[in-house]
């Protein structure tokens, strides 16, 4: 199916407008979804860096309180019990986060607490971690993951173990001893807990040498299996980000270790949540290239059919011409070439009109010159002149002339009628114009000789027929009849280029120059009446005059063929009608005679 | 242009301009993400979640009331959490109930003090009720998360026979009566001791009136006969006939094994005056509570029963990691 301009325009209008609109929406979403991610990553990484920095500071403030009793412990040797144990009460009472302190010795021996606490029985200390690595590695503080202490009666406390091997004087014996500093973890928990990273994100907290978890906030579902984090991935890393999808959803993972205890803090957010907002600025897209596409429809449409509706007017004129309807101009408004167009329209109707004026006029003019020739073929007058010369011959019994005039005059008529045709053959033409000097030179008593000849390349090609008669009639009339000597009328057809040329001369009076030019130049002459047709003027009785063959030329073969005179007084007139040669011309005007 | 045309041009001219409008009015900022931000994890788009316990104060029911929350900030949902002072106030905590419902509450996770009563008051219901801890018999609960109790029983009950060794008499002790969840953890208890021929069972004893009345419960009881193994089905009995024994300086000889994990309870394990207890996992509880309540009211299919598993504790295991965890779920 054909469409029509108006949805050619408005479609590729708005499908370029929607292309170009989605392709910066694409770009720009997706660069704003890079940035969203980036920064989603970087406050991340901020804000776990932050919970690395305090716990880093919160371990470092209570390795310096584990220092202070450390060597308050250490000096304590020889010296009063009750002072070292109220300055150790002083530590203890400035930092409420230091749940107790303990000295026991190698083998498990409680020597000092503080508060004072008992162990309990059934316990073996040698069983806790805490002491383990106390013994194993002396002089290095090791903290243990926060677990319960349950070594005293009647507590149970979710702590932090700091505990170093150390040297001790005893009585004056120098002995191994292990020095336990209790921490509640509830500062840790509690730091680790408000942080959030989203609305589901969190931070949770690892030891770096098991993998073992310090801190979650979900720790029971994944102990129960309920929930799982990937710690073996959160393992390999010491700083950095990563994506991880081992829980089914996507979550970036950070990662930064505190240093001194070996711990790393890891914090996870939900993609989704980053997500959000990118989904919000994809829909805000999509609603501005909905919007865009609207307003692209009506302005494309609009402006479509502002450019095809002059169209569509003009096609409707053309319509209206279609039916016949010439006279009406076409009034279009619209964009500059559609007025133009509608303005060169009603120029070449304009023309159109003229053309077929123009055709009109010439037909009717080829029909009146033609009714003239029919006249001139039965011209009464001519005949009348004839007849009476014949009956003038038969009293004088000149038979031999009475024959060839009679001869002459059938032959006259029979090639001016042929047959009703316009076009005959050169031949034809000259022997037509013979018969008709053969008759006039009998007529006037030998007043003139002629002769009629034709080259030998011309015969059959074609001519309207009747063209020369005309002019002899005049050469007799004007030029012969009233000249004193005998005259001399030559005719001759000849071959000129792609041209038939024909010539009439006569050697009689000539024409004067002022007539002259009014015949070159095409003028119709005011008939003279004339001396041998009696009352009959010559141009309306006897001949068809010079201008009827000159209209009847130009109608048929253009504006460049016709006749010309050449004259001058007292020496002859020669006068030189040109067609063209067996010419198209020729052949049309036969076609269209045929067809008429 | 026909009559039809125009009519048809200026149709489309008023949908466009009711488009163009609309998208307009969408794309104007409309404080939302102001909101979001404001009121992090509270946002007013999200559903209220109502979770109704069985008692204020207690490590239990404040575990149960830190798994809800750990899943409704997970999932994104209000929590609010409603219990009574008395964990038997039976028509106070229908009372909550209603009032959750008038609040238009779009789930509610109830831990029911009588499962009777709770069943009448949520009939035509049309919310998505999830039952944890008791079970409740009602069209409306689409789900039950507990623990199995007669399955709990059958592990208590397995593991006094084991510790007495197949023979010995054995009191089933309990300061609740009339309680569904107990009277299944009993069941279980007397099903395993069919298959142990030699143990024999004293007597159901119920001590009403706390630990106290528990203690002397034991007292009078162990005066009459000999008691080889206690059952304790709750703390306030486990504490009670501990505290008996201690006095007594039986707690090695007499075997106890307890449910549930009271601060005094636990000291008991650690020292051997219990043997062992059947502990839950309260946090799972209220998480999966919470979890299955938000996925009923989107519409997703639950598991009508999700069994919260028992775990047996003793003095070796105690203390190990994850056994810390359910055994102290507070850092304090």
């Amino acid at each position: 199916m054909r469409r029509s301009i108006q949805f050619i325009l408005t479609v590729s209008f708005s499908l370029l407008s929607v292309a170009i609109i989605a392709l910066f929406g694409l770009l720009l979403y997706d660069k704003f979804s890079q940035t969203e991610e980036q920064s989603a990553i970087l406050s991340t990484q901020q804000i776990v860096e932050q919970v690395s920095y305090n716990l880093e500071d919160y371990v470092g403030s209570i390795t310096e309180v584990f220092r202070v009793i450390d060597q308050t412990v250490a000096n304590a040797q020889g010296r009063p019990g009750e002072t070292v144990a109220s300055e150790l009460n002083a530590i203890l009472r400035t930092r409420e986060d230091i749940v107790s302190l303990a000295l026991f010795t190698e083998s498990g021996e409680l020597i000092e607490s503080n508060p004072r606490q008992t162990v309990r029985d059934s316990i073996t200390l040698s069983e806790q971690s805490w002491f383990r690595s106390a013994v194993d590695t002396p002089n290095h503080l090791s903290f243990s993951l926060p677990h319960i202490q349950n070594i005293y009666h009647g507590s149970y406390r979710w702590v932090v173990s700091m505990s170093k091997g150390i040297t001790i004087k005893r009585g004056g014996v120098t002995q191994n001893a292990v020095l336990l500093v209790d921490v509640n973890f509830k500062q840790i928990d509690e730091l680790s807990q408000r942080v959030s990273l989203g609305q589901k994100g969190y931070v949770y907290i690892i030891d770096d040498s098991a993998g073992n978890i310090v801190y979650h906030p979900q720790q029971q579902l994944i102990y129960i299996g309920l929930k799982y984090e990937n710690v073996e991935q959160a393992l390999k890393y010491a700083y950095g980000s990563y994506m991880d999808d081992s829980t089914g959803e996507d979550r970036l993972i950070t990662i930064k270790t505190v240093n001194n205890i070996g711990w790393k803090v890891v914090g996870v957010s939900y993609m989704d949540e980053v997500m959000t907002s990118k989904q919000e600025v994809g829909d805000y897209t999509l609603r501005i290239l909905a919007l865009v596409l609207l307003l692209v429809l009506i302005i494309s449409a609009f402006m479509s059919a502002r450019i095809s509706r002059p169209i569509k007017q003009l096609e409707k004129a053309m319509k209206s011409v279609e039916r016949g309807e010439f006279g009406t101009p076409v009034q279009v408004k619209g964009a500059l070439e559609v007025e133009r167009l509608s303005q060169r329209y009603n120029m070449m109707m304009g023309t159109i009109k003229g053309l077929m004026n123009q055709i009109v006029r010439e037909q009717e003019a080829k029909r009146k010159y033609e009714l003239e020739v029919l006249q001139a073929q039965i011209n009464p007058h001519f005949l009348y002149n004839t007849l009476n010369s014949v009956v003038r011959m038969v009293g004088m019994s000149k038979n031999e002339e009475i024959v060839r005039t009679i001869t002459s005059l059938s032959k006259l008529f029979r090639i001016s009628l042929s047959k009703g045709q316009a076009i005959i053959t050169v031949q034809e033409e000259m022997e037509h114009a013979r018969n008709y000097l053969t008759i006039q030179e009998i007529r006037f008593k030998n007043k003139f000789r002629f002769t009629v000849e034709a080259d030998d390349d011309v015969p059959h090609d074609r001519t309207l027929k009747l063209i020369l008669q005309p002019i002899i009639e005049n050469a007799i009339v004007h030029g012969i009849e009233r000249m004193v000597d005998e005259g001399e009328i030559e005719v001759r057809a000849i071959a000129a280029g792609d041209r038939v040329r024909f010539t009439i001369r006569d050697n009689g009076l000539g024409i004067p120059p002022a007539k002259l030019a009014a015949l070159n130049a095409g003028r119709e002459i005011a008939p003279e009446p004339s001396p041998a047709g009696g009352a009959q003027p010559v141009s309306s009785g006897s001949g068809v005059g010079v201008h009827n063959v000159r209209e009847r030329i130009r109608l048929y073969y253009g504006e460049e063929y016709g006749l010309t005179y050449e004259s001058e007084l007292e020496e002859g007139t020669t006068v030189t009608i040109e067609i063209p040669r067996n010419t198209d011309g020729a052949d049309r005007a036969l076609r269209e005679e045929e067809a008429e | 242009m026909t009559r039809n045309e125009k009519f048809g041009y200026a149709l489309l001219a008023v949908i466009a301009a009711f488009a163009i409008a609309g998208i307009l009015y969408s794309l104007l900022p409309t404080g939302e993400a102001e909101e979001r931000v404001g009121l992090q994890g509270e946002a007013l788009n999200q559903p209220t979640i109502t979770l109704v316990l069985r008692e204020q104060e207690s490590d239990f029911w404040e575990t149960v009331r830190m798994g809800a929350e750990a899943a409704a900030k997970e999932f994104g949902a209000n929590l609010t959490v409603t219990a009574m002072p008395d964990s038997d106030d039976s028509a106070g905590q229908i009372k909550l109930v209603r009032q959750a419902l008038a609040d238009k509450t779009r789930a509610l996770v109830v831990a029911a003090a009588d499962d009777g009563d709770m069943a009448n008051a949520i009939t035509g219901v049309r919310i998505p009720v999830i039952a944890i801890d008791t079970d409740i018999n009602a069209g409306a609960v689409r789900s039950y998360i507990g623990i199995d109790n007669y399955d709990a029983g059958k592990k208590a009950g397995e593991r006094i026979i084991e510790q007495l060794g197949e023979q010995g008499h054995v009191v089933i002790l309990s300061s609740v009566k009339d309680d569904r969840n107990m009277e299944q953890r009993i069941r279980g208890i007397l099903d395993t001791f069919k298959q142990a021929s030699f143990i024999t069972v004293l007597d159901n004893r119920y001590c009403m009136a706390g630990i106290e009345a528990c203690e002397s419960v034991t007292r009078s009881l162990m005066d009459a006969t000999l008691v080889d193994g206690i059952v304790a089905l709750n703390a306030d009995a486990a504490i009670g006939a501990g505290r008996e024994l201690i006095r007594r300086g039986e707690e090695d000889r007499v075997k106890v094994v307890a449910f549930e994990s009271a601060h005094e309870e636990l000291e008991m394990l650690q020292d051997g005056v219990l043997e062992a207890t059947i502990v839950q996992n309260p946090f799972s509880m209220g998480y999966l509570g919470v979890k299955h309540a938000m996925q009923a009211m989107e519409g997703e299919t639950i598991p009508p029963r999700v069994d919260i598993h028992t775990k047996i504790i003793d003095r070796d295991n105690m203390f190990w990691m994850d056994n810390q965890k359910i055994l102290f779920p507070f850092v304090k």
